[in-house]
């Protein structure tokens, strides 16, 4: 039988021809399906693969985005779930949205490109609530996804498909999109990890923007390691995003053996107020404990404008997204209104027919925050206020804390229906995400434990760059408590 | 500071969106819902500037001159299109000499 | 300028004066476009220049082009402006059918660079027009009304080529002189080689801000856009025309109406386009997947060190080097080519005078009569100067020379060969000069008869008829010697 025995295992057993390189793609399809054939499904994917091998139409263009020399095969015969934002040749890339229905990218995503290049499988394309707008999933155009952990509530959002995928056995690991927690705040949701890297770690070409200054590719695995090992195979400088950074890429497992000595953790206390739920805060008091017994030096620190930052990220994601979502317009490509007899048919028809009632809202309200009158009170402040967010974070570091510790999110994973009539209840659920997207640090949301059977996600936060701390302290984190189960 | 509905129309237009009238009525009242509380922005003291008030900290990076332009996938972008003829796309006519979305399109 | 004749009799008569600033859209010569590898080039099959980013498929990104940035630059220095070591790109925001994104990658709070200045020569003497500010940003696609029926058909090959939009203070005040600065911005841009400059391929656009306001005040009246102007004269033409217009309004106490216009090239008059107040909130922002561009000082000064001498220091030197007057040193430096072709055939003729005079003479006379422009000119430098010395040695007349100018044109056969090879060198020989005249004096009693009675400009006549006889082969000044002594001898 086949098992999803962690990334370097199976990568392992292909590449020493124990199993066939198709084998685990053909488990992921086999098992992905029979989910899906259940009374309540999970409908994590909107498209599956074949099971035969991808062609590869693009062999040369990947060798234009990858090191000079074929990059080692870390993924071999790794099938991996991919966010329906990400452009794949083979599959559609709707982004869950009904105005891209059916739409199939003729060009791939660079992170798409490179995992394949590690020796990786697009296992299927993921649902997400339509373009990565929402914290629940229940807004993608084609329903929505069951959490695997209890399938009458939501699996978080928005890369919510790649996070029950992961969570369901189904593929060990996936690619998401995190705005403003969309990795993290699912991963969270569905107890598995999910990291989000450093804003320009990983190249953007190929993920359809929402937000521009703040969209980031993430990772989810079912343990650190698998997580860390799929970031390994697709971070890097691409001259084709302007925003990508052209630095090394570390081994970002390298810290993990280095263990929690020394380390100094920061509590944000604006991130433990009163109205945190019990059961969520009573396990962070013991993934806290446990940082201390592993030599961590704990302490309380303040970001004073954490209060600002679901204002400060709605003014921005939304502003960006009114002008990046332009371009479903109906003429080139996607959803046109049927016999649209005048320009303005086309567009305003096209649009109103194609998009969710959520994408309207944020457009509408991004259009809002840059129309003449407005542009000074909400863009343009909102921006100062990121700025200062930044530097809370600055203070923090330059004070010697080496990571942040916090809640991933205030709840554990919520009822379907629950949250969908209220949307400013849903823009808070992701208060403990968003800053990490507005200070471009990364950050990882790890399994810590369990309410009413639920799972709690912690968050770690480092400065800018240092991935491979948070993930050395996840992974102490997830040994210590691997060892008291 | 709120929004009223024609404001909402106003905006809906220049978004290229048509909502129906109970549309415009329920978007109205969630915008407001969430200006009330982006209002809370305007607390923070920006008298003092900090450094990054004027944007990314990056510089751009100038684009290879030798880097060629994506493929396409055979086919695009024809087969994408939704409407398309003699290798052009098509929209319904438009007057000649309107141009640049100073005319024509909008509202 | 006055309007006196435009309002006879309607309302009390004022002196008005016309305010135009033009904003003048140049598309840079690179060879690709301005954020995606796709070539620029002109006249392909539609939407095959192509790719991922400027058809703004979801997912892709944009990639700033340095070789625009440094036409941007020098096109910059030479306009005098500040250039910007940090500028941003910004995102305009309307929808169009040829604007792939539904927004245009501009420049708009920080461009590349600002307040400049140019000196321009007008009919009544130099005058500084002030720049404003030039700024990079992208161009749109093309939409096509009658190419499919019952449709517009949208090209995206021109989707993201380069511009750099100059915008001038509203300095100019009349439609000549707005034609004079831009044919100057040109003439600068074309030494600069930075575009082709070209108005009927829309390689240079113009629109222009027209007002009217009293004379010798410092007012601004409400400003019309004047847009869809293909070429210099329609430039002019719809700035006399708008600035009538809205004369006429203010002497019968109307208030002119801020709307855009568009010259109707066929009708000769402005009609305002059809326009929606909210469609001209453009939210402009800083795009976010650009970060700031910043060029540092170093770069900025390598860039000025580099620049071609400007017409303007090229007239001086002309005329100081080579002893030109004015004038000549004008037209000879309309053009970089046209300068740079008369300096080689000066140096290589060692004659400057002459070498202008036939340069601007007989030469251009030629191109104008083929329908050339001189870009097409097939005589070299060399070619020239090696007709010259045939002239200044006495081998052919000046008449002689210009059908040899012809020929060359026509054949590529080089002076000496022509002239060798049709016998066409200068007749000096007093012998063969002696016989041609006997026989004009032989054939024309009547004319020698009054001549010596009195009517001494017949020896115009005589010299006419001796030339003809030769068939232009005489040598002039020896013919002029020997019948001045026959004519006057009894
Ligand atoms: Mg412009
Ligand atoms: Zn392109």
């Amino acid at each position: 039988m086949t098992e999803m025995t962690g990334v370097r295992a199976m990568a392992e057993e292909v590449r020493s021809g124990a199993v066939d390189p198709m084998q685990f793609l053909r488990a992921a399809l086999e098992r992905a399906r029979a989910l899906d054939a259940a009374e309540r499904p999970i409908r994590a994917f909107l498209a599956l693969a074949e099971g035969s091998p991808p062609s590869h139409r693009t062999t040369e263009s990947e060798g234009a985005v990858s090191a000079p020399e074929r990059p080692a095969q870390i993924l071999a015969g790794v099938p991996v779930a991919v966010k329906d934002n990400l452009c794949t040749l083979e599959l559609p890339t709707s982004c869950g949205s009904r105005i891209l229905e059916g739409y199939v990218s003729p060009f791939e995503a660079t992170a798409v490109r490179r995992l394949r290049a590690a020796g990786g499988i697009v296992a299927g394309k993921t649902n997400m609530d339509e373009f990565a707008m929402g914290s629940s999933t229940e807004n993608s155009g084609f329903g929505p996804t069951r959490n695997p952990r209890d399938l009458s509530r939501v699996p978080g959002g928005s890369s919510g498909g790649s996070a029950a995928a992961v969570a369901a056995g189904i593929v060990p690991c996936a690619l998401g999109s995190d705005t403003g927690g969309s990795v993290r705040q699912p991963a969270s949701f569905c107890g598995v990890v999910g990291i989000k890297p450093t804003y320009g770690r990983i190249s953007r070409y190929g993920l359809v923007a929402y937000a521009s200054s703040l969209d980031q590719i993430g990772t989810f695995g079912g343990t650190v390691a698998d997580a860390a090992i799929l970031l390994q195979a697709v971070a890097g400088h691409d001259p084709r995003d302007s925003t990508s950074m052209d630095r090394a890429v570390p081994d970002f497992l390298g810290e993990a053996e280095r263990g929690l000595e020394g380390m100094t953790i920061g509590v944000p206390r604006e991130y433990f107020r009163d109205e945190l739920d019990a059961g969520v805060r009573a396990i962070c008091e013991t993934a806290l404990e446990r940082f201390r017994k592993g030599g961590a030096s704990v302490r309380e620190v303040s970001l004073p404008h954490t209060r600002y930052a679901v204002a400060t990220y709605y003014v921005l994601a939304t502003a960006e997204a009114s002008s990046n979502l332009a371009r479903y317009d109906g003429v080139r490509y996607g959803h046109r209104k049927p016999e649209a007899r005048s320009l303005e048919e086309v567009y305003a028809g096209s649009r109103t027919e194609g998009f969710g009632a959520e994408v309207v809202r944020r457009i509408m309200l991004g259009t809002f925050a840059l129309s003449a009158g407005y542009y000074d009170a909400y863009y343009g402040r909102a921006q100062k206020v990121r700025t200062r967010i930044a530097g809370d974070f600055d203070r923090v570091w330059s004070d010697g804390v080496d990571l942040l510790f916090t809640p991933t999110s205030p709840t554990t994973a919520f009822p379907l229906g629950a949250r969908t009539e209220d949307p400013i209840a849903m823009y808070l659920s992701d208060i403990f995400t968003v800053t990490a997207n507005l200070a471009e640090i990364p950050g990882i949301s790890i399994p810590i434990g369990t309410v009413d059977g639920l799972p709690v996600g912690g968050q770690l936060l480092a400065p800018k760059w240092e991935e491979a701390r948070v993930i050395g302290a996840a992974a102490c984190l997830e040994s210590m408590i691997g060892e008291d189960r | 500071m709120g929004v009223s509905k024609d404001e909402v129309r106003r905006i809906a237009a220049l978004a290229q969106l048509r909502p129906d009238e109970s549309a415009v009525e329920r978007l109205t009242a969630e915008l407001n819902g969430i200006l009330e509380h982006i209002q809370r922005l305007e607390e923070v003291d920006l008298t003092q500037a900090v450094s990054g008030d004027e944007g990314s900290q990056r510089a751009l990076p100038i684009r290879d001159p030798e880097m060629e332009p994506d493929l396409l996938a055979p086919g695009a972008p024809a087969d994408r299109a939704p409407d398309w003829q003699e290798g052009f796309f098509v929209v319904p006519r438009l007057r000649a000499l309107d141009r640049d979305g100073e005319g024509e399109v909008a509202g | 300028m006055s309007t006196r004749e435009g309002v006879v009799g309607v309302g009390p008569i004022e002196d008005l004066e016309a305010v135009i600033g033009l904003e003048i859209h140049i598309q840079l010569r690179t060879a690709r476009k301005l954020f995606c590898g796709d070539s620029t080039r002109f006249g392909d099959a539609p939407n095959t220049n192509v790719c991922p980013v400027c058809l703004a498929l979801p997912g892709a990104l944009p990639v700033l082009n340095g070789e625009a940035v440094e036409l941007a630059i020098r096109a910059a220095l030479a306009f005098d402006c500040e250039v910007h070591e940090t500028s941003i790109f910004a995102r305009k925001n309307y929808f169009y059918p040829d604007l792939p994104k539904g927004y245009q990658i501009s420049q708009f709070e920080d461009p590349i660079a600002s307040g400049g200045e140019f000196r321009v020569q007008m009919p009544a003497g130099e005058k500084v027009v002030r720049i404003r500010r030039m700024h990079m940003e992208e161009d749109a696609g093309k939409s096509l009304h009658d190419r499919v029926a019952g449709g517009t058909a949208v090209d995206l090959n021109r989707a993201g080529t380069p511009l750099v939009e100059m915008v001038s203070e509203p300095d100019l005040h009349s439609a000549e002189e707005a034609r004079a600065y831009l044919q100057q911005v040109k003439q600068v841009l074309e030494y600069l080689d930075v575009s082709d400059c070209n108005m009927e391929e829309g390689s240079l656009r113009v629109d222009a801000n027209v007002s009217v306001r009293p004379a010798g005040t410092d007012t601004l009246g409400t400003k019309t856009e004047l847009k869809n102007m293909n070429s210099f004269s329609g430039v002019e033409k719809a700035i006399t025309v708008e600035v009538a217009r809205q004369s006429r309004i203010v002497a019968e106490g109307g208030e002119v109406q801020h709307v855009t216009l568009l010259w109707d090239e066929a009708r000769g008059e402005v009609r305002p386009m059809r326009s929606k107040e909210e469609s001209h909130d453009y939210r402009y922002f800083p795009d976010p997947d650009l970060p700031p561009l910043v060029v540092g000082r170093d770069r900025i000064e390598a860039i000025r060190q580099a620049l071609p001498e400007l017409p303007a220091a090229r007239r001086t030197r002309l005329e100081a080097t080579y002893a030109l007057p004015a004038y000549d040193a004008e037209v000879l430096t309309s053009s970089r080519s046209l300068a740079d072709y008369f300096e080689a055939v000066a140096d290589r003729s060692g004659d400057p005078k002459q070498s202008a005079n036939w340069v601007m003479g007989p030469l251009l006379a030629v191109l104008k009569e083929r329908g050339l422009d001189f870009e097409s000119l097939s005589v070299s430098a060399d070619g020239l100067a090696e007709l010259l010395a045939l002239v200044r040695e006495g081998t052919i007349s000046q008449g002689v020379a210009k059908d040899v100018l012809r020929k060359i044109f026509d054949s590529g056969r080089a002076a000496a060969d022509i002239v060798q090879s049709e016998g066409l060198a200068q007749v000096r020989d007093v012998g063969q000069l002696e016989g041609w005249i006997d026989q004009v004096l032989d054939a024309h009693p009547d004319e020698l008869t009054r001549f010596r009675e009195g009517e001494k400009r017949l020896q115009g006549f005589f010299m006419g008829e001796v030339m003809k006889a030769s068939r232009g082969k005489a040598d002039p000044g020896e013919v002029a010697r020997m019948l001045g002594r026959k004519l006057n001898a009894s």
